[in-house]
Order: C-alpha cells, then sequence, then structure tokens
C-alpha cells in the first residue's frame, strides 16, 4: 500500500523524466548538439570551418538559428488548407519525440533486466517502425497540404523513397530480433550483450543496410531528392517558415537523435562499454555497479552520446563523399540491390543459426 | 479486361518554373516546363530579366571609357569583353600593339579561361549535390584567382587592357611565382578530372544527360564547350587566331579538346580537359614572352571603320561588332554573347529528361545571362512576354507614335 507521499514523488520523479532527463529536453538538447557535430563534421570533411563563432566553436549555433527561426514571420499560402498545413509540423514534433522516448539511453525500470527507455513494452520495435512510416506518410502530406508544385514534387519523391528504402530498413531489423527472439528495444540490447562475439559477424551486413537505409530515411544526401535545393527548393518544406519551419527542422533533428540511437541500441550493444572486456572486473562487478548505483545514470548516458556521435560521423561522412542521386537511380538501387541483399541476408542468418553455429560449437 | 477498353493512366501534367528567382540559376532566366512525373515533355526558355542597355550607354562614351563598362558585362568572364573590345578599337585604327602586350592579354584571357572553367566545375558539382567537390575545387580556383589579383591588382574585373596594349607588365618575380602556381594548379585540376569521371555518382548523373547530337548542334550553331562537347570543330584560338595565339599555334603543340559524347558529361570532360590545356598555354605563353613595350599610343579619335573581332571566351565565340565615325565615340557597338548561341539548342537538350537533371542541363552551358540579354516587353493585361531586337523596337516606336501623334 502506497501512501500520497510516495505517489506524489513517484509522479514527480516520472513528470521530471519525461519532461528533463532523459526526456524532452534532454532529447532536444542532444538534436542540437548532434546538429552541431553534423554540420562541424561535414564542414571538416570539405576543409572548410563550419560553425564557429556562437558559443565554444559555434557549439550554440543550432539553439541560436532554431531562437532566429522562431521569431521570423510565419506564412500560409492561400491555396494551402490550414488547419492540416498548421497541423504538420506539431505532428512531426510529436512523433519524433515520442520514437525518442524509447531509446534506451538510462535505465528508467531498474526491476526489468536491461537497459529500458522511458516508454518500453514487448513489441515496441513494430511500434518505432510505424512511427517512422507515419513520419514519411505526414512528409507527403505535409507537400500536398502547402499546395505548391515543388512542395507537390517533392512529396512524390518521399513517397517514392519510402516504398524504396522502408523494406531493406525493416528486414535490416529482422536479423538482432531474429537472435534474441524478443521484439522489445531494450530486451534485445541486453540479450546481444549476451551473446558470444561470433555472431558480430552475422550483424555486419544489417548494420550496413541499415545505416544506408537511416540515410534516406533521414533523406540525407545522397538521398535527399525530396527537398534538392537546386531542383525543387527544398521540395515539401518550401511553404513553411518561420515557427512552422524550427519545429520542422528540431523534428529532423530528434530524427537523426533517433536513427543514430536505433543504431547504437541494436547494431552498437546499447550503452554499455567496459562491460564487454570480458575480465570478472569489468563484465560482473562494474556491470553490477553501473546497473544498480546512480553512477549508471552519468555512465550509461554519456556512453550512449559517444557512440552516436560515432554513428553521426559517420552518417556525415556519407552525406560528404556521395552526389545526389536521380530518384529514379535510387530507386533503382533499392529494389536491385539493397531488396534481394537484405533478404538474402535473413537466409544466410537462418543457415548460420541452423547448421553452422552448432558446428562450429557457437553458443 | 480486353486490349480496346484497357485504361491507360497518364501522370497529370504540371508546368513547373524554373525562375526567375531560383537557387539553381545564378542569375535571372525563366523555364517553364511541363512534366509528366518526373519526366519534363516541354520547354518553353525565357531569358531577359537582365537587361541594362550596355549597348546604348556605350555610344555615349568614349572607346576608353567602353575598356571598363566592357569589362563590367560579366562578372566571370569581364576580361574577354575587356580584351575583345580593345581589339575590335585596334583593329578599328588599323594599329599594331607590341608583341609583349599581346602575349600578356593572351595570358589574361587564358587565366580567365582557367577560373571561368573551374567555377564551372563547382557549379555543375553543386547542381548534382555534390557539395564536398564544389567546396574543394572553389578552394583551388583561388590560386588563379590570386594570379590574377597578383599582375592586374583585381580578383574579378581585371581591366588589362588599353587601347594599344595592356596597362601592367609582369615581372621576373612574378613569372616565376605564377609557374610555381600551375605546378600546383595543374596537379588539383587533374584530380578534379578524374573526381568527375571516376566518381560514379556524379558520372551517372551526367552520364546520356541532355543530348544535343552533332547536327542539332551544328543547325543551332552552338558554340564553345557545348559544341565541341558534341563533337563540332567550333575554336576561334584555332579557326580564327589572334593575337599571341598566332605563334601559339604554330607551335603546333596544342590541340583542340573535342568529345562526341554529346551529353552533359561530354561538355564537362571537355572543359576539364580544356582547363589543363589552358595552363599549358598559359606556362607557354610566360615561358615564351617576349621583352619590349606593353603599350603603343593610338590616337582617341579612330577612323571611320567597321570591324568584327572574334575572341574565343570560356563560354565560346564572343563577337563584339564595331561601327566607328571618326570621333573617340563609337557609331554602333554590339556584342553577340556565346551564350545567346546556346540558348537556341536548350529546350531541345531539356526535352525527354528528368525533371532533377534540369538543373545539371542548364548549367552545362555555363550560361551567362548578364552577357547576353536585350530587351523584353511584358504585356501587363494578358501577361504575355516577347524579346525584341533593337532594330524592331525602333521600328515599332515610330510607328507607334505615327499611331499616336501628340496632342497640339
Amino acid at each position: 500500500m502506497q501512501t500520497p507521499l510516495d505517489m506524489t514523488i513517484q509522479l514527480l520523479a516520472q513528470t521530471l523524466a519525461v519532461f528533463v532527463f532523459p526526456g524532452i529536453l534532454f532529447i532536444t538538447f542532444l538534436a542540437l548538439l548532434w546538429q552541431w557535430v553534423d554540420r562541424k563534421a561535414h564542414a571538416r570533411f570539405q576543409n572548410r570551418f563550419g560553425p564557429l563563432h556562437t558559443g565554444w566553436r559555434g557549439i550554440l549555433q543550432p539553439l541560436m538559428d532554431f531562437l532566429k527561426l522562431l521569431g521570423k514571420e510565419d506564412l500560409t499560402p492561400k491555396a494551402a488548407d490550414r488547419m492540416s498545413f498548421a497541423a504538420v509540423p506539431v505532428v512531426m514534433l510529436v512523433l519524433s519525440l515520442v520514437s525518442a522516448m524509447f531509446l534506451p539511453i538510462v535505465d528508467m525500470d531498474p526491476g526489468t533486466s536491461g537497459v529500458q527507455g522511458i516508454l518500453s513494452f514487448e513489441g515496441d520495435l513494430v511500434f518505432l517502425l510505424f512511427l517512422s512510416t507515419l513520419m514519411a506518410v505526414t512528409i507527403v502530406l505535409a507537400g500536398y497540404f502547402s499546395s505548391n508544385r515543388y512542395g507537390q514534387t517533392g512529396s512524390a519523391r518521399t513517397g517514392m523513397l519510402l516504398i524504396s528504402f522502408e523494406i531493406p530498413l525493416i528486414l535490416a531489423l529482422v536479423t538482432p530480433a531474429l537472435l534474441t527472439g524478443s521484439l522489445r528495444l531494450s530486451i534485445i540490447t541486453h540479450e546481444l550483450s549476451k551473446l558470444s562475439p561470433a555472431y558480430i559477424w552475422l550483424m555486419i551486413i544489417p548494420f550496413i543496410i541499415y545505416v544506408i537505409s537511416l540515410q534516406a530515411e533521414l533523406e540525407r544526401i545522397p538521398f535527399d531528392v525530396s527537398h534538392a535545393e537546386v531542383e525543387i527548393v527544398h521540395g515539401w518544406q518550401v511553404e513553411f517558415s518561420g515557427k512552422k519551419l524550427a519545429m520542422i527542422n528540431l523534428a529532423e533533428d530528434i530524427m537523426l537523435v533517433f536513427g543514430a540511437g536505433m543504431v547504437t541500441a541494436l547494431f552498437l550493444g546499447g550503452p554499455l562499454l567496459l562491460e564487454f572486456i570480458p575480465i570478472p572486473l569489468f563484465s560482473v562487478e562494474f556491470a553490477g555497479f553501473v546497473a544498480t548505483t546512480w553512477v549508471g545514470w552519468i555512465y550509461y548516458t554519456l556512453v550512449f552520446m559517444f557512440k552516436s556521435a560515432l554513428v553521426i560521423i559517420v552518417l556525415s561522412d556519407m552525406r560528404t563523399v556521395f552526389a545526389r542521386w536521380r530518384i529514379g537511380q535510387i530507386v533503382r538501387t533499392a529494389w536491385k540491390f539493397m531488396v534481394p541483399l537484405a533478404i538474402i541476408n535473413l537466409v544466410l542468418v537462418q543457415i548460420a543459426l541452423t547448421y553452422i553455429f552448432p558446428i562450429l560449437g557457437v553458443v | 479486361m480486353t486490349s480496346a477498353n484497357k485504361r491507360i493512366v497518364i501522370p497529370p501534367r504540371v508546368t513547373i518554373p524554373i525562375g526567375p528567382q531560383h537557387p539553381a540559376l545564378k542569375e535571372p532566366g525563366m523555364f517553364k516546363l511541363t512534366v509528366e512525373g518526373e519526366r519534363i515533355v516541354d520547354a518553353v526558355v525565357n531569358i531577359g530579366y537582365n537587361h541594362r542597355s550596355i549597348e546604348k550607354i556605350g555610344e555615349n562614351n568614349t572607346h576608353l571609357q567602353n575598356l571598363y563598362l566592357a569589362s563590367r558585362i560579366c562578372g566571370i568572364c569581364s576580361a574577354t569583353h575587356n580584351g575583345n573590345y580593345a581589339q575590335a578599337v585596334e583593329f578599328a585604327a588599323e594599329a599594331e600593339i607590341p608583341e609583349r602586350a599581346k602575349f600578356i592579354r593572351t595570358l589574361i584571357w587564358e587565366l580567365d579561361r582557367i577560373h571561368s572553367h573551374i567555377l564551372w566545375l563547382g557549379v555543375a558539382f553543386h547542381e548534382v549535390g555534390f557539395d564536398t567537390a564544389f567546396m574543394l575545387s572553389w578552394r583551388d580556383r583561388e590560386i588563379v584567382m590570386d594570379m590574377l589579383e597578383n599582375i592586374s591588382g583585381n580578383r574579378i574585373h581585371h581591366d588589362m587592357n588599353t587601347i594599344g596594349g595592356v596597362r601592367r607588365n609582369i615581372s621576373d618575380a612574378q613569372k616565376e611565382q605564377m609557374l610555381k602556381g600551375f605546378d600546383k594548379l595543374e596537379e588539383r585540376v587533374a584530380f578534379y578530372r578524374d573526381v568527375a569521371i571516376h566518381e560514379k555518382t556524379f558520372w551517372n548523373r551526367v552520364d546520356g544527360v541532355g543530348m544535343l547530337e552533332a547536327p542539332v548542334a551544328k543547325k543551332t550553331s552552338a558554340v564553345g564547350p557545348t559544341g565541341r562537347g558534341s563533337g563540332l570543330k567550333v575554336d576561334v584560338r584555332f579557326n580564327d587566331p589572334t593575337q599571341a595565339y598566332i605563334p601559339m599555334m604554330d607551335t603546333g603543340d596544342f590541340e583542340m579538346i573535342l568529345s562526341d559524347r554529346g551529353d552533359v558529361a561530354g561538355r564537362a570532360v571537355v572543359r576539364v580537359i580544356e582547363t589543363i590545356e589552358a595552363i599549358n598555354m598559359s606556362r607557354w605563353l610566360l615561358n615564351n614572352m617576349p621583352d619590349g613595350p606593353i603599350r603603343e599610343r593610338v590616337r582617341p579619335r579612330i577612323q571611320p571603320n567597321e570591324v568584327l573581332a572574334r575572341h574565343e571566351a570560356p563560354r565560346g565565340e564572343l563577337i563584339h561588332y564595331l561601327v566607328t565615325n571618326g570621333t573617340n565615340k563609337p557609331d554602333r557597338w554590339k556584342v553577340r554573347a556565346p551564350t545567346y548561341n546556346n540558348w537556341t539548342s536548350m529546350a531541345h537538350c531539356l526535352r525527354g529528361d528528368y525533371l532533377a537533371d534540369a538543373p545539371i542541363i542548364l548549367a552545362a552551358i555555363d550560361p551567362c545571362y548578364s552577357c547576353t540579354d536585350r530587351v523584353v516587353i511584358v504585356d501587363g493585361n494578358d501577361e504575355t512576354m516577347r524579346l525584341v531586337s533593337l532594330d524592331n523596337l525602333r521600328i515599332e516606336n515610330n510607328m507607334w507614335h505615327k499611331e499616336h501623334p501628340r496632342r497640339e
């Protein structure tokens, strides 16, 4: 039987978790930080400096951009569907925030094994895929609501991108789920960290497929056809301005946090780093120490941020070394190369699990 | 379902305007593309948003003033207009300029070509979304910009020419500096040539895009790299050399860069290899530069004459037609910029390609709107637009005044 005081404290703690850490405020902070890392890395790869003046090496530049956009004039085109047009940025922001709540940054539920996100339930992987598809559908609608020709072309291209790269993305996520026999993000992370190192070989192809598909999902070069600035003037974003554009930009940055976080959680071992060293001091005592005490809150967060930042740098490197593809080339690549590769990978994983690993004696 | 009543689904036709203000265009121009899905079925090209009536202003200026006006026609190929006007006036005056002046003038033209082609390459990379190569190539363009600043004192508007020669000399120290710079530049341009040819994502975007077959190119009188990319042998430096191009072509060390591909890739390859050739030409010019004066005095009053000066600008053949009347001002001055010739083939190139390819096809002729634009008449009532030449405008003007006599 809980006393009212306990309940109030628990409620306060949960509110704090949702709104401050590791909830909305922390995710927004990460979004702006990752945007800075992305911009800075992209600039350095191109032999430029990137943001330089606001804060330490321009670290506050994304925040300043956001605040400045908030103060800009907010225009709605005459021909646009007013209500839906205004709803799009809000829906996008909410969707991306909800997605990011599932990330296992710190252990919110010490009772269950593994590091849990704020939201976590059996089958949340399917729900996350649903959310990311919903995000793409919102983008398609955003272009059509603005009733701009560039916007409509951009929407059509987003749709094409969606039917091309959603499938390899989902197929890539099947492998970790298959290896652990679970559809819960935290359980997958936890179980994967306990598997033998031989399983790393099975994770390489899905990792590559996932990172490429993620780049397409986030609409970055070479897949940024839907808002190619020289062709269709930022596509579906063209009519959004002021607060709405600020919200859309923030939502895209949060999707970047979410995407990098998913790679971290599913393929890079989540917020665990020192636990993988095969010495009892680290794998047993240290793991138990951080899992049960407040040190875990700092340690898990830092490890998670470190791994995500690495993923961000890989993504911005991909953005640097390619030219933009034509939409036809993207669809052709997706269906002729990525989807068959993903399916073949699944077959290979099954063969390895049923025939090869028992012979080799891998547990 | 039988084949007779089979429904054919046609994607809706949408007209997408590119311009007058568009991120793909660095200067105002208007392209109405009718697309079916992603494929362009029709293209209408409209120019004339940047008319500045330079020719008319030029008729009120002296020849010396016109030199500086001419270089302001275009920011990228300012040396070509400047030098070609000086050349035209010298032809009209039948004056012979010193050998060293000829070499320096030609050197400036070739440096201008190098910087213009590297600039084009960067823009082409940007149009297909390859921003990294855009940033890097523009960084290396600074080498040649520094050279131009070193020689002429200006980065963009060089104004090196005067009537009867050039304004500044090139010292031995500058020569050594430039030879060193050329080595660096050649290495970098060779790198960009390899990037353009071997980088798959870039090559796939330009390969087979914007086809301009040789017969069509000939019919629409394509000039410069646009024509040479389709296999036409059009290069004034080789066909009708002037200035120091005459001794340079006599050596036989240089050859016209041609490609028979006919697509955007062909034009890109021609431009990149031409840049390396231009570096070699500049090197030859520096090494073989004769000593002597750099300027010959020419009387400001030019005898009555009618001349046509031709020069191979970075974008193609540039023509300055000049009528002099015995005073120090031109009677008529007509500039025909290379972009004007290349416009005509644009609609042909665009038709049948994808919307995503439109920016790179537009950029592939290296358009220079401010060089080209003439009078455009916009009718506010029915929103029609038409381009009118000066002569027709004068005739129409006279007719209008005849029909609407001033009330007494």
